[in-house]
């Protein structure tokens, strides 16, 4: 009834996660407990949990990482403190516990610290600084979150129900299959990080669509706030990064749970197949998470030197060479893996080319600041704190990048130094940086800037505290992960260290006090004009906190830095742009299936980990109802009266004012250039760059060109399994191969149904635009009944081979074929479900734009897989059976 | 690393610090610059100039462009080169004879198989002063790195599957040896010493442990698979031939696919 859980699966013999897990748990029925009786749970459904507005989306995001990054913290104190005391002896962490928390402690700090931290900022920042509403696909944007904050659930129940992974925070198989990892602790990182990992797909698609079809008018690409930019390489990585994490996380499930050999060391497995396929997603990771805050610090360190940043086009180059870049360096992870001196060497040369526009980027920072006007608030000094550290990362990280040089330093305490380095004094840094800065934005008002620097100054100097020491260790031979060691010579640098991570604990705790003082004090801190730091981009145009609509009027952009330019005007001429003609504004309307669909998400997942497969269906089930209620939706938008607008917008100019008219303290005019300052190359760098952009897209053109970026992902996806089935498959361990099994016959009879079934659908799409509800109908029922048929066909051809026992445990050669093979089918399956629901939709509603609109996406979706069978039809069954 | 004991080491020393020294060269002023410029253009120093349009120069940017490139020209060279020279499957120029070891990581222990001595060790790897040793390294199951900090180059230690090594020690001496790949419950006891003799010492100790009981057979060598942990050193007297390959051969079928890395390249690779 219950799967493999049951009461010895709550750890009752171990204190420390028994007291921790009980403190949560205090800690959440006191947070419940007190939301109950102040009564704000209709408050917190309406306006937070339901919510599809990118700004409430974006601040959940970031306390969702805060919260993680306590948790993360403790982890690394517990690590640190082990390893300050285990000098010849077992320390306090017997081994087992102290796996679990490094493992822990990766993936807390990657996947529910970074990401949520880095996509809550632009998540907030970019429809602003893009001058619209809210992002393309706002109900997505909520489910994305709420399925990465079901990955977080699932990481922390294991601490009280089971165990975590203790294979390391990427679960390098053969020591995370089966046979080395026999309990669940391997399932929660992997069905969490699944979860999670579709979540931010679901993020990339729709920041790709957002940003390249929803800007304001006038907002051309080079136009763009460079922060906008960043989260544009970050947003493209994720699409094409991210379905090669799912395919191999996929492949290693299938591992554990049906038996198949992709990653173990029998029946021809190939585990390092894994740590190519896991790197070929992990490095261009390490970008999506640093892109985005160089981003933040280009905004920062531009808006107080009260400068333009310097070297935009240049910046952007840079930022767009680094993205294509780091998809081409994934094996310098592991040289020591013993390939040849000339695949070393390259890996090795194509690592370093990335310090050039890394350094370009560091130098475009430096002349922004050169002949600027300084001003020394919490957000600046996270910028210069992070160009003097990153600098040394990334030197470290350089070293590490020469094969030699890595050959004995590869998993050493200097590879932790070095990617903390960067992590914190990277990405950390950052995301603070930008917390700080945008604060006001969101809540409208400050953060205390004395508790600000208080926390600055004891976290800068806490992370050399505790990093510094770590390169030392390194050099000294110390490896990671190591649960006890008997060389007397490394305990006084461990110690420092520990102190190192108690200095960060003052900074957190500085933080917290941040918090609360300007919580209290925020009568004080109000921001009352929506731009306290004079600055030059447009999400400063609008009200602190924005209302839900951003803009009253889409802003008009005329040059780069749009909002400076309006602002320069406005303090020069003393007065606000003429009153617009105000229009009604339509807005999404909350929706609960993010919050319902990720309940189903953390039910299904908890019963794939316990084995509970009667849950598992129910999971199932549910998460497809609530497709169809979704899908059912007759309306998705409301529209607020332009008087409203107009009445809240009024307000606004009121706040204005007094800034226009010069009496805002530090806000004043800036003369013109004069000739001198104006170089007459920079506009004509790249011809044709400044021709109009005429606003956001028509929502015909935002769906379709989201969905053609989601099948691009799609495809990445196949394309890991057909990498690993290409690798594989000849390793048939001794079994039947290609030529013995594929029946071309039948396979024939497959592809016809498909391709004829395109064509149908592609008749139904004509008959639909004719609004011919009989012929659209038919068509469809027809498309359904020959994809049924390809099912069916495939289904008998799998069951022969399983009859036969050549089934996927039989060897890796049958195991990728079953996967490939198999995917494509539950493509068609999903199919199938969604033409039902689509074809009882046009039923009942009639064609309504929306549907239309579905029926397109549902084409689209249709003769991808085509393609993707005609691929493998070609690769796998024609090339296999060929003499 | 910092103090090397054999010619891999040491050039691997020289490698770093010549790296180190280059970038120094430009991240040093980087930072002093970051520092100046944040200081000097201060909000309130008034002797600073203000100038809020200056955002672009293309000789600046040619100079920001052409920096690092250059750096990275040069230290590309280093690593090409290095890359090379440094294989860890390229043999030592020596005038000596290299030693054979044959390395198999265990959960958790390291078992050195002295092929043309016939005899074996646990957690205990003994090598004679100046001449270089040969490795060729396998695993019982999951995946470690082979590792004398001291000697310099490591390498993965994978199952079905057999990589090389070549290292040398100049200097008589004990290192410390380790697994550099976290390999699960008992990862951290995966210590060894490394024991480096002059000659008469060492072949003193080959006819020592040859007449030292027990013996290592298949039989023997599924005991000694058995997961353990902290394991002490110990030695066996004699080996049964082809036991290395039988490991390599035995815990998983061979590796026939060719992902080009690692994988296909088992001990077909000639150095």
């Amino acid at each position: 009834m219950l799967g493999k859980l049951s009461w010895s699966s709550i750890p009752l013999d171990q204190p420390i996660p028994m007291l921790a897990s009980l403190g949560v748990v205090v800690v959440i029925l006191a947070v419940l407990g007190w939301i109950t009786v102040k009564g704000h749970w209709s408050y917190l459904w309406h306006e937070w949990i339901t919510s599809v507005d990118h700004k409430r989306i974006g601040v959940m995001y970031c306390l969702l990482a805060l919260v993680m990054l306590l948790r993360g913290f403790i982890d690394a104190l517990m690590m640190r403190s082990q390893q300050a005391i285990a000098y010849a002896s077992q320390g306090y962490l017997p081994a087992d516990h102290f796996n679990q928390i490094f493992s822990a402690h990766g993936t807390i700090m990657i996947f529910l610290v970074a990401m949520p931290f880095i996509i809550g900022l632009m998540n907030f920042v970019v429809p602003l600084q893009l001058g619209v509403r809210d992002v393309a696909f706002p109900t997505f944007n909520s489910v994305s979150f709420w399925l990465t904050a079901s990955a977080a659930l699932l990481v922390n129940m294991s601490l009280l129900i089971g165990e975590f992974a203790q294979a390391g925070w990427l679960v390098y198989p053969p020591l995370s299959e089966l046979k080395f990892s026999p309990g669940v602790g391997v399932d929660y990182y992997l069905w969490a990080i699944q979860i999670s990992g579709v979540g931010t797909l679901l993020t990339g698609i729709n920041f790709v669509t957002t940003i390249l079809k929803v800007r304001a008018p006038g907002m051309t690409l080079t136009r763009m706030p460079i922060f906008c930019w960043t989260a544009l390489a970050a947003s493209l990585l994720i699409v094409a990064a991210f379905p090669i994490l799912t395919a191999t996380l996929g492949m290693l499930l299938l591992d554990r749970y049906l038996g198949f050999h992709f990653f173990t060391v029998e029946a021809g497995g190939n585990p390092m197949m894994y740590i190519n396929l896991i790197w070929a997603w992990g490095h261009p990771e390490v970008y999506i998470l640093i892109l985005p805050a160089f981003g933040v610090f280009s905004e920062v360190v531009s808006t107080f030197s009260g400068k333009p940043l310097f070297g935009y086009r240049s910046m952007i180059a840079a930022t767009m060479a680094i993205c294509v870049l780091s998809f081409m360096v994934w094996l310098h992870h592991f040289f020591t893996m013993g390939a040849g001196a000339d695949v070393n060497g390259f890996f090795g040369v194509a690592t370093m080319i990335i310090a050039v526009p890394t350094g370009v980027k560091i130098f475009n920072w430096l002349f922004t600041m050169w002949g600027g006007r300084l001003r020394f608030y919490t957000p600046l000094l996270w910028t210069i704190a992070f160009m003097v550290t990153f600098t040394i990362g990334g030197m470290t990280g350089v070293l590490l990048s020469i094969p030699p040089a890595d050959f004995v330093l590869h998993n050493s305490l200097f590879l932790v130094a070095h990617f903390h380095n960067v992590l914190i004094g990277g990405m950390l840094f950052g995301c603070f940086a930008g917390y700080t800065y945008w604060f006001p934005k969101a809540f409208g008002f400050k953060l205390d800037e004395r508790w600000g620097q208080a926390a600055f100054w004891f976290w800068l100097i806490g992370f050399y505290v505790a990093f510094m020491p770590l390169y030392v260790l390194g050099l000294e031979g110390m490896t990671r992960r190591m649960q006890s060691y008997d060389v007397a010579g490394w305990q006084p640098w461990l110690i420092v260290a520990a102190g190192g991570a108690v200095l960060i604990l003052c900074g957190i705790l500085c933080q917290i006090g941040q918090l609360v003082y300007s919580i209290k004090h925020r009568g004080a801190l109000r921001d009352t004009t929506g731009d306290p730091w004079d600055g030059r981009t447009l999400e400063w145009i609008t009200a602190s906190p924005p209302p839900a609509y951003n803009f009253a009027v889409l802003p008009n952009v005329m040059e780069e830095e749009a909002y400076w330019g309006i602002k320069q005007v406005a303090l020069e001429q003393h007065r606000l742009t003429d009153l617009p003609d105000y229009t009604e504004i339509e807005l999404p309307r909350n929706s609960p299936t993010g919050f319902v669909a990720s309940f189903f998400a953390v039910v299904t997942g908890f019963a794939l980990i316990w084995h509970i497969w009667w849950m598992v269906l129910a999971g199932l089930l549910g998460a497809f109802a609530v497709f169809v209620v979704f899908a059912w939706r007759d309306r998705s938008e409301y529209e607020l009266p332009a008087e409203q607008v107009a009445r809240s917008d009024h307000e606004r100019r009121q706040a204005r004012v007094a800034m226009v008219e010069g009496r805002e303290p530090g806000i004043m005019p800036i003369a013109p250039p004069d000739e001198r300052e104006r170089d007459p190359n920079q506009l004509s760098l790249w011809p044709g760059v400044n021709e109009e952009y005429r606003g956001p897209a028509s929502k015909r053109i935002i769906s379709a060109y989201g969905f053609w970026i989601f099948l691009l992902s799609d495809f990445v996806m196949f394309s890991g399994f057909y990498a690993a089935y290409a690798v594989l498959s000849h390793a048939t361990a001794g079994g039947p191969g290609p030529k013995d099994l594929f029946d071309l016959r039948i396979v024939a009879f497959e592809t016809a149904f498909l391709l004829v079934s395109s064509f149908t659908c592609g008749m139904a799409t004509i008959a639909s635009n004719g609004r011919n509800m009989l012929w659209t109908q038919v068509f469809y029922l027809i498309t359904g009944l020959l994809g049924l048929g390809f099912l069916y066909l495939e289904f008998s051809e799998f069951a022969h081979m399983l009859a036969q026992g050549n089934g996927p445990s039989r060897s890796a050669f049958l195991s990728s074929f079953f996967a490939l093979v198999g995917l494509h089918g539950a493509h068609v399956t999903v199919g199938l479900l969604w033409l039902g629901t689509m074809m009882a939709q046009f039923w009942a509603k009639g064609f309504r734009p929306d549907i239309m609109r579905r029926g397109l996406s549902f084409a689209l979706f249709w003769h991808a897989l085509d393609i993707i069978w005609v691929g493998i039809f070609t690769n796998v069954y024609l090339l296999g059976t060929s003499p | 690393m910092l103090d090397p004991q054999g010619p891999v080491g040491a050039a691997e020393k020289l490698i770093l610090y010549n790296a180190l020294a280059i970038m120094l060269v430009i991240v040093v002023p980087t930072i002093l610059a970051t520092l100046a410029f944040a200081w000097w253009f201060r909000a309130s120093n008034s002797r600073a100039q203000y100038r809020p349009y200056w955002a672009f120069s293309g000789t600046l940017e040619l100079i920001v462009w052409a920096i690092p490139a250059l750096v990275v020209i040069f230290l590309g060279g280093i690593a090409w080169f290095g890359s090379h020279a440094l294989d860890p499957y390229r043999p030592l120029s020596s005038n000596e004879k290299p030693v054979e070891v044959e390395v198999v990581s265990l959960d958790w222990k390291w078992l050195f198989i002295y092929p043309d001595d016939g005899i074996a060790s646990v957690n205990k790897l003994v090598i004679p002063v100046g001449k270089p040793v040969h490795f060729r390294l396998t695993s019982s199951g999951v995946m470690n790195s082979f590792f004398v900090p001291q000697l310099g180059s490591q390498i993965y230690t994978m199952a079905g599957m057999t990589s090389q090594l070549h290292l040398q020690a100049d200097r008589v001496g004990t290192y410390e040896g380790l697994s550099a790949q976290f390999s699960g419950e008992g990862f951290a006891g995966m210590r060894f010493e490394t024991r480096a003799l002059a000659a008469d010492d060492y072949a003193a100790w080959i006819a020592r442990t040859k007449a030292t009981e027990p013996r290592l057979d298949q039989a023997a060598y599924a005991d000694l698979a058995k997961p353990s942990r902290n394991v002490a050193p110990s030695t066996y007297s004699a080996v049964e031939p082809g036991l290395f390959d039988w490991i390599v051969a035995g815990s998983s079928s061979v590796v026939e696919s060719g992902m080009g890395h690692g994988a296909s390249r088992s001990m077909e690779r000639k150095p």
